[in-house]
């Protein structure tokens, strides 16, 4: 914060600069104060568990004999590049991330679309629709799997009345895949709508207008002039979707369990099963890692947009 | 016109999972495995009661709530300070301890998951609402900062300094001047630290066990090898999405700007 020249010169006793320099100096002394408690426990809360995991996944470490764990440099990730079930999990997250993210997309942008009308109550149905993006994701999970269920479910029933076939969803490897990702699409295409609704909203309206007087349809509105001005807004929250995407653990572990067999097995899930259901800590800690360094070429990639927008 | 009615039809079918498994919630196991969907019945509160009695399920609602609060309380004064420091006052290199904030937010919480584990069982933390709390803490804390500092930038700097004209020290400029105008801000600040923490699955899975179980771990655990009691599931989903309901037709047009000043900004 910049004090300005009126404020300080009310201050008669010393010369202007001095006062201001003084002011600057307590001030950043304040600053740090009130950022020390946060970047402190942030430090804390974050350093340790990124170096633990990192060592953890150069050790031989098994969970019920902690006493035999050794070092074994880079073994673990050796020996997931030659692992299958590694590599399936690999082609399943980025066949589950990439999926939603365009179905997310496109289904996004065309309710967006349809929001983006000034008229009565389409307040109360925007917030009707944020519900999904609020909600637990195991509750959710539950609902699905409920709808997907073969004898009973809701699914099931409204193909049968409408002539088409059966499918025990869950239980099928072809399409288990297909409803995990409906159930994530369902539950985040309202957060990407709304975001781009907020876009196409702050979009001026003479350039609306200018579009009506030159006869623009609303196909060719929306692609000659929403869409370009929406890129900047689009990348950013992309990134975002993309990247929790590629973290998702809990609703596909409600849904599927990674399953069946390992249709659905993505790299969290691996990550989680090898640590905490074959207590292989070390084998763990190294998929975990290829995660991390997956989500960090897209956070770098994201951060760079934000910080070159900002500057 | 029809584009009105596109859009009311289109929201309402996509709750419709919602209002299906709290309908689920109301009904007997032998409506639940009806093959055709039943729309109309008595309903019953069986489901409940079964809930509440066999898996203790106000022990758990309560250690879910105190996580919860404890967590957003601290979350927002450690937030709001940190978030005014970065977005009114001058700090050197302020604009890069926000963006690494920023990029706390993309840790996997997979990767970091096994480290606690292992640190929580050593220092008798597992189990235990600290033990979730400290996490839940610093989960939260950044993307918070991040939010708030958003909220503070664009109240006028005028305002401080006529407060500053008037003798008043930075905190009490926050206190009594900055607070007030940022009050919606705080709210949405609150509910997505609320939300988050309610909702979070993985890190209480892996952290709890019997004493601090949360709502989303003893819900999951509905589903049994070879049958899911979809009564329970119902009645638990209904109370564990009630929260949600109150809070967004509460703040209804913030949460809108909290969202948008979240992922835009």
């Amino acid at each position: 914060m910049t004090i300005s020249a009126e404020t300080v010169s009310f201050d008669r006793t010393e010369p202007a600069a001095l006062a201001r320099a003084r002011r600057v100096g307590s001030e950043r002394r304040l600053a740090t104060l009130l950022l020390l408690p946060s970047v402190g426990f942030l430090l804390l809360m974050t350093i340790f568990p990124t170096i633990y995991s990192l060592w953890m996944s150069t050790q031989q470490y098994n969970l019920s004999r902690p006493d035999l764990a050794h070092f074994v440099g880079l073994r673990n990730y050796g020996q997931l590049l030659s692992d299958d079930i590694f590599w399936k999990a690999v082609r399943i997250t980025l066949t589950f991330s990439v999926s939603v993210l365009v179905l997310q997309f496109l289904i996004g942008f065309f309710i967006a679309n349809l929001f983006d009308r000034e008229r009565r109550g389409m307040n109360l149905l925007r917030t009707l629709f944020i519900i999904p993006v609020f909600a637990s994701p195991v509750a959710l999970g539950l609902t699905w799997r409920y709808m997907y269920q073969p004898g009973y479910g809701l699914i099931n029933y409204l193909l049968e009345s409408v002539g088409l076939p059966r499918v025990n969803w869950l239980a099928s490897t072809e399409w288990a895949l297909p409803a995990v990702i409906v159930a994530d699409v369902w539950q985040w295409t309202p957060f990407v709508a709304l975001i781009l609704l907020a876009g196409m909203q702050s979009i001026s309206p003479e350039i609306t207008e200018a579009a009506e007087l030159d006869g623009l349809t609303r196909f060719q509105y929306l692609w000659r002039i929403v869409l370009p001005l929406l890129t900047p807004i689009i990348v950013v929250v992309g990134l975002i979707r993309l990247i929790d995407a590629l973290k998702t653990f809990d609703l596909i572990y409600i849904i599927t369990r990674g399953g069946p067999g390992t249709a659905t097995y993505t790299l969290p899930l691996h990550a989680y099963a090898t640590g905490f259901a074959s207590f292989l800590m070390g084998p763990s800690a190294a998929i975990a890692w290829v995660v991390v360094i997956i989500v960090n070429v897209c956070a770098t990639i994201f951060l760079w947009l934000l910080s070159r927008e900002q500057a | 016109m029809i584009a009105g009615a596109l859009t009311a039809g289109l929201v309402l079918l996509w709750l419709f999972p919602i209002y299906w498994i709290f309908l689920t919630s109301f009904k007997t196991p032998l409506l639940i495995n009806e093959k055709t969907p039943v729309f109309w019945f008595t309903p019953t509160l069986e489901n409940y009661r079964h809930l509440f009695r066999e898996f203790r399920f106000a022990h758990v609602l309560q250690n879910s709530l105190i996580i919860t609060v404890t967590t957003t309380l601290v979350v927002i004064v450690l937030a709001l300070l940190a978030a005014y420091a970065l977005g009114r006052m001058d700090v050197p290199g302020g604009k890069n301890i926000a963006l690494w904030m920023l990029s706390l937010r993309f840790m996997p919480p997979i990767a970091i998951v096994l480290p606690f584990f292992i640190a929580w069982q050593r220092t008798g933390l597992i189990d235990t609402y600290p033990g979730l709390i400290l996490i839940y803490i610093a989960f939260n804390l950044p993307f918070a900062i991040w939010l708030l500092r958003g909220f503070l930038v664009e109240v006028p700097r005028d305002l401080d300094e006529a407060a500053t004209l008037d003798g008043l020290r930075h905190i009490a400029i926050l206190r009594r001047i900055i607070l007030p105008v940022i009050a919606p801000g705080v709210a949405v600040t609150a509910i997505f630290t609320f939300m988050f923490t309610w909702n979070e699955y993985l890190m209480a899975l892996v952290l709890t066990s019997r004493n601090a179980s949360t709502v989303p771990v003893t819900v999951s655990k509905f589903i049994q090898a070879y049958s899911i009691l979809w009564g329970d599931v119902g009645a638990a989903a209904t109370i564990e999405l009630l929260p949600v309901l109150v809070v967004v037709f509460l703040l209804q047009r913030h949460i809108m700007r909290g969202i948008t000043l979240g992922a835009v900004k």
